[in-house]
C-alpha cells in the first residue's frame, strides 16, 4: 500500500504539472482525467472504494462533458512551440508549489492523521489549481483550475467527513462546474463563428 | 404537509413550469403573486403548531428527510421567509413593467428556493455546498443573459468556489470545538479558515473586486436581484455560525476585526463610488458599502448590533430594488450605463431619475429617507467606539452622496434635443412613485422597518440577547 501511495503521488505530480504546462486542450483534459484517477486512489484509502468511485466517475464525467462541448483546438494553440520561453517560468512556479506543499504536508499529515503522500498530493493539487487560476483568464482553464483545487480539497476533506450527502453534493458541484465550463465553451464557439 | 415542501419545493416546481412560457410579463405576474402568496402564508401560518380552520385541522411539519439529512424550516424562520418572498414578489411584479428576459422569473424562483434550502439544511454547514450550487446556477444565468463569460462572472465564480473549502473545513473544526472551546490552536485555525471563507463568500475587502465588474457587465435588474439575494442569504448563513458558537460571538478580537474590515469596505467603497462614471459599477460599490454596514452592525455585537442589522434589511432591499429598476428604465433605449450616455435622460424620464436619486441618497443615509435610522444607529455606535471609525464611515456615505449629485447633474443637464417629457409607462410611474414613497415612509416611520422581525418569533435563539 505504501509503495502504491508513493507511485500514485508521482502520477499525481506528473498529471498536475502536465495540466499546468500543457498548451492544448486535449492534453489538459487527459491530465485532468489522470489526476482524478490518482484522487480516486487516495480517497479509497480513506473512505472506501464506493466514495472513491464517486469521485472518479464524477471527475471523468466532468472531463467527458467538457470534451463533448469543446469546439476543437484553435490553430494558434496547435502551432505553439513545444517549450516556449514562458514554459520555463511556469516550471519554476510549479516547482515552488511543489516545495511549499512539501513544507506544509508534514503538519497536515500529523494534524489530520493522514498518510504523508495524501497530504502532499492534496496540497500540491490545491496549489496547482490556484496557480492555474492566477495565470489565466480563459474560461476553460479557469474551470480546470477550480476543478483541480476542489479535487485537492476533497482528498483531505474526505478524511474528516465521510457523509454520503456531502459526497453527493460535492459531486453535484463538480458536475455543475463542468456544465458551466461546457456552456462557456459553447458560447465562445458561437462568438468565434459570428 | 411540511414547510420545506411549501417554501422550497413548490417554488422550484413552479419555476420549471414557468420555463415553458416565453412571455416575460406573464411569468412576472404569476411568479410575483405566487411569491406574495408564500410571504403571506409564512406570515399567517405557524410551523409545527396545530391550526384549526373550521372543521379542518392543519399542522405544517417543520422538516423533511433528504438523503439521510434534513431540510428544516422552523417557526423561527418565518420572518426570514416573509422578508425573502415578500421582497422577491416586489422584484418579480416590478419586472413586468421593464424589459427582462422570460427566464428571469423562473431562474429567480429557483435561486430563491435553492438559497432558502441552504439555510434549511441540517447539519447547517452543508449550506456552503448549496450556496455553491446556487453560485454555479447564477453563473449560467449570467452567461445566458450576456451570451459570453465576462471577466466579472469568472472572478465571481472563482472567489465563490474558493470560499467552499474554507467554510466546509472550518465547519468541521468548529464542530470539534463545541466540546472543547478552550483549545487555542484549533480556535485560531477555525477562525482563520472561517474568516477567509466568509471574506470570499460575502465579497469582503479585498475580495470584492468582482461585484463592480459583474454589475458593469450584466443587465442591472438581473444583477440587482442576484446581488441582493446572494448577499442577504450569505449574511444570514454567517449569522447562523455566530448564533451557534458563543465563544465566537463574544470574542472581542473577532468583533474588532469585523468592525475594522467593514469600515475599510465602507470607506473604500464610498471613495471609489464618488469617482464612478458607470452607473452599474456604482451600484456594485453601493452593494459593497451596504455589506460593510451589515458587517459593522454585526461586529457591534449584542442586542444593539443585531437590531441595527435588522433595521438595515428592509430599507436596503427596497433601495437596491428601486435603484436596479430605475437603471432598467433609464437604459431602456441605450444599454450603456455611463453617465455621458445618460446625459439629459432625466428630462425625458423624470420619475426614474428622481427615484434613482432617492434610492442612492437613502443608501447614503440622508435624513428623512429609509436607511437613515439604521445608519444613524451605526454612526452613533461607531462614534462611541472610536472617532476615527465614525469619520471613515461618514466618508463612505459621503462618497455615495457625491455620486448622487454627479448623477443628478448629468441626468438633468439642459439639452436642446431633449425637451421635458415623461417617457415612462403608467406601470413604471406607479412602481417608481410607490418606491419613492416607500423611501420617505420608512424614513419617517423607521419602526416599520423592524416590525416584521419583532412581530414574528425571533430568528436566532441567542443572537441579540
Amino acid at each position: 500500500m505504501l509503495v502504491a501511495n508513493w507511485f500514485a503521488l508521482l502520477v499525481l505530480f506528473i498529471a498536475a504539472t502536465g495540466l499546468f504546462l500543457a498548451r492544448t486542450w486535449r492534453w489538459q483534459i487527459i491530465f485532468t482525467a489522470v489526476q482524478y484517477a490518482t484522487v480516486f486512489w487516495f480517497v479509497q484509502t480513506q473512505a472506501g472504494i464506493a466514495i472513491g468511485a464517486v469521485k472518479l466517475i464524477t471527475g471523468w464525467m466532468v472531463c467527458a462533458v467538457i470534451v463533448l462541448s469543446h469546439p476543437g483546438s484553435t490553430s494558434s494553440e496547435e502551432k505553439e512551440a513545444l517549450l516556449p520561453p514562458e514554459q520555463f517560468f511556469r516550471l519554476v512556479t510549479i516547482s515552488i508549489a511543489l516545495a511549499l506543499s512539501l513544507a506544509a504536508a508534514g503538519n497536515l499529515s500529523n494534524w489530520l492523521g493522514v498518510s504523508f503522500p495524501l497530504a502532499w498530493g492534496a496540497l500540491f493539487l490545491i496549489g496547482t489549481g490556484l496557480i492555474v487560476l492566477g495565470f489565466t483568464s480563459q474560461p476553460f482553464r479557469i474551470i480546470l483550475g477550480l476543478l483541480t483545487t476542489l479535487a485537492g480539497f476533497e482528498m483531505v476533506y474526505v478524511t474528516v467527513e465521510k457523509s454520503v450527502l456531502v459526497a453527493g453534493l460535492l459531486a453535484g458541484v463538480n458536475l455543475s462546474l463542468g456544465l458551466v465550463g461546457a456552456y462557456y465553451l459553447t458560447l465562445q464557439a458561437q462568438e468565434e463563428t459570428e | 404537509m411540511n414547510a420545506p415542501f411549501i417554501w422550497i419545493f413548490l417554488p422550484a416546481a413552479l419555476a420549471i413550469l414557468l420555463l415553458l412560457f416565453r412571455n416575460a410579463r406573464l411569468n412576472a405576474i404569476i411568479g410575483g403573486f405566487f411569491c406574495l402568496f408564500l410571504a403571506i402564508t409564512a406570515f399567517l401560518l405557524p410551523i409545527d403548531a396545530a391550526l384549526s380552520l373550521g372543521q379542518f385541522n392543519l399542522k405544517i411539519a417543520p422538516a423533511v428527510n433528504l438523503l439521510g439529512r434534513r431540510l428544516t424550516l422552523e417557526n423561527a424562520d418565518r420572518a426570514l421567509l416573509v422578508f425573502l418572498y415578500g421582497m422577491t414578489s416586489l422584484w418579480f411584479l416590478a419586472s413586468a413593467s421593464v424589459e427582462t428576459k422570460p427566464h428571469f422569473v423562473p431562474t429567480g424562483l429557483v435561486l430563491t428556493a435553492l438559497l432558502i434550502s441552504a439555510l434549511a439544511v441540517e447539519p447547517f454547514l452543508y449550506a456552503a455546498l448549496l450556496i455553491e450550487l446556487a453560485v454555479l446556477f447564477i453563473t449560467l444565468i449570467l452567461a445566458a443573459s450576456t451570451h459570453r463569460p465576462g471577466k466579472g462572472a469568472l472572478r465571481f465564480l472563482i472567489f465563490q468556489t474558493l470560499a467552499l473549502p474554507f467554510i466546509l473545513f472550518s465547519g468541521w473544526l468548529l464542530t470539534g470545538l463545541e466540546a472543547n472551546p478552550g483549545d487555542v490552536a484549533s480556535v485560531t485555525r477555525a477562525v482563520t479558515l472561517l474568516g477567509l471563507g466568509f471574506s470570499l463568500l460575502l465579497a469582503v475587502f479585498p475580495f470584492y473586486t468582482w461585484i463592480p465588474m459583474l454589475a458593469e457587465e450584466n443587465p442591472p435588474y438581473l444583477i440587482g436581484f442576484i446581488l441582493w439575494t446572494l448577499t442577504t442569504i450569505s449574511t444570514f448563513f454567517g449569522l447562523g455560525f455566530l448564533d451557534r458558537y458563543t465563544w465566537l460571538r463574544e470574542s472581542p478580537d473577532f468583533l474588532t476585526a469585523l468592525q475594522l474590515v467593514s469600515v475599510v469596505m465602507i470607506a473604500s467603497g464610498g471613495l471609489l463610488a464618488a469617482f464612478q462614471r458607470h452607473l452599474g459599477r456604482l451600484f456594485g460599490y453601493a452593494v459593497i458599502i451596504e455589506t460593510g454596514f451589515s458587517l459593522f452592525a454585526i461586529g457591534l455585537g449584542g442586542q444593539y448590533g443585531f437590531t441595527s442589522f435588522l433595521l438595515l434589511l428592509v430599507p436596503r432591499a427596497l433601495a437596491l430594488a428601486l435603484w436596479a429598476y430605475t437603471l432598467s428604465i433609464l437604459t431602456a433605449n441605450s444599454p450603456k450605463m455611463e453617465l455621458e450616455a445618460l446625459r439629459s435622460a432625466g428630462r425625458s424620464r423624470p420619475y426614474a431619475a428622481v427615484a434613482l436619486a432617492l434610492a442612492i441618497l437613502s443608501l447614503s443615509g440622508l435624513p428623512m429617507l429609509a436607511s437613515f435610522a439604521a445608519h444613524l444607529a451605526i454612526w452613533n455606535a461607531a462614534a462611541d467606539l472610536s472617532f476615527s471609525l465614525a469619520i471613515w464611515i461618514l466618508i463612505g456615505s459621503f462618497g455615495l452622496t457625491i455620486a448622487t449629485l454627479r448623477i443628478l447633474f448629468n441626468l438633468f443637464v439642459p439639452s436642446e434635443n431633449t425637451p421635458w417629457q415623461t417617457q415612462e409607462t403608467w406601470g413604471q410611474k406607479i412602481f417608481l412613485s410607490l418606491g419613492g414613497l416607500a423611501m420617505f415612509l420608512f424614513g419617517l416611520f423607521p419602526q416599520w422597518a423592524i416590525a416584521l422581525w419583532t412581530t414574528l418569533p425571533p430568528l436566532f435563539q441567542r443572537l441579540g440577547q
